[in-house]
């Protein structure tokens, strides 16, 4: 990338906006799991946090520990929600919904974890209803002589 | 890479895809045939006229 100017911006802020697109990504979302998606240290995390401005507002989150960062827009957007709506998703493995937090019980029940996230390091496709992971799926191979 | 070939394969019309899905516990009937729905609708792009889709609980 030989035309790739990297002085054009500092470190810091480059930090700071890759904070604010992973939290339009996955907000609410907390300093561990920043430092989990990013690989930063959680005290260079903090550090990342603490260039926030008012659009970010610190949230809590019925059932989970600790604080939570979410953007204003994001959580009026949340709060005109339906609980009532169903859906229905089928992620692929290794999903960015799945990957994306360190915290992973708002997903999914820990009895279960070790069902999507599998021995070596793999993910399994998973299947999601009204968020949370109820079941796995994956393609299997057809019959080599069936014919369609 | 393997997944790529393979859906190249189907694409061809040569094989059914078979789908099968895990549910961790017991679901009612309808929410079982929306995820049947939603198999089929994700599979949409394969241009195929069949396939299987196996649910176990």
């Amino acid at each position: 990338m030989p035309n790739l100017d990297l002085e054009s911006i500092s470190p810091e802020e480059a930090k700071r906006k890759l904070l604010m697109w992973y939290l339009s990504s996955y907000g609410p979302a907390s300093i561990q799991d920043f430092a989990y998606w990013t690989g930063f240290t959680v005290k260079e995390a903090k550090h990342v946090f603490s260039s926030l401005n008012d659009a970010v507002l610190r949230v809590r989150i019925d059932g989970l520990k600790g604080e939570f960062w979410i953007f204003e827009r994001d959580l009026k957007f949340l709060e005109k929600k339906s609980p009532s709506y169903l859906s229905i998703h089928l992620l692929p493995p290794f999903d960015p919904l799945i990957m994306g937090h360190k915290e992973k019980t708002r997903i999914l029940d820990p009895i279960h974890k070790r069902m999507v996230f599998l021995p070596l390091t793999d993910v399994a496709a998973t299947v999601l209803i009204n968020g949370r992971i109820v079941g796995t799926w994956k393609y299997k191979k057809g019959e080599e002589n069936s014919e369609i | 890479m393997d997944e790529l070939l393979e859906l190249g394969n189907i694409k061809k019309g040569k094989k059914i895809p078979k789908f099968e899905v895990k549910l961790f516990g017991k679901l009612d009937n309808g929410k079982i045939k929306l995820i049947e729905s939603e198999i089929e609708r994700m599979s949409n792009f394969l241009e195929v006229q069949k396939l299987e889709v196996e649910i176990h609980c």
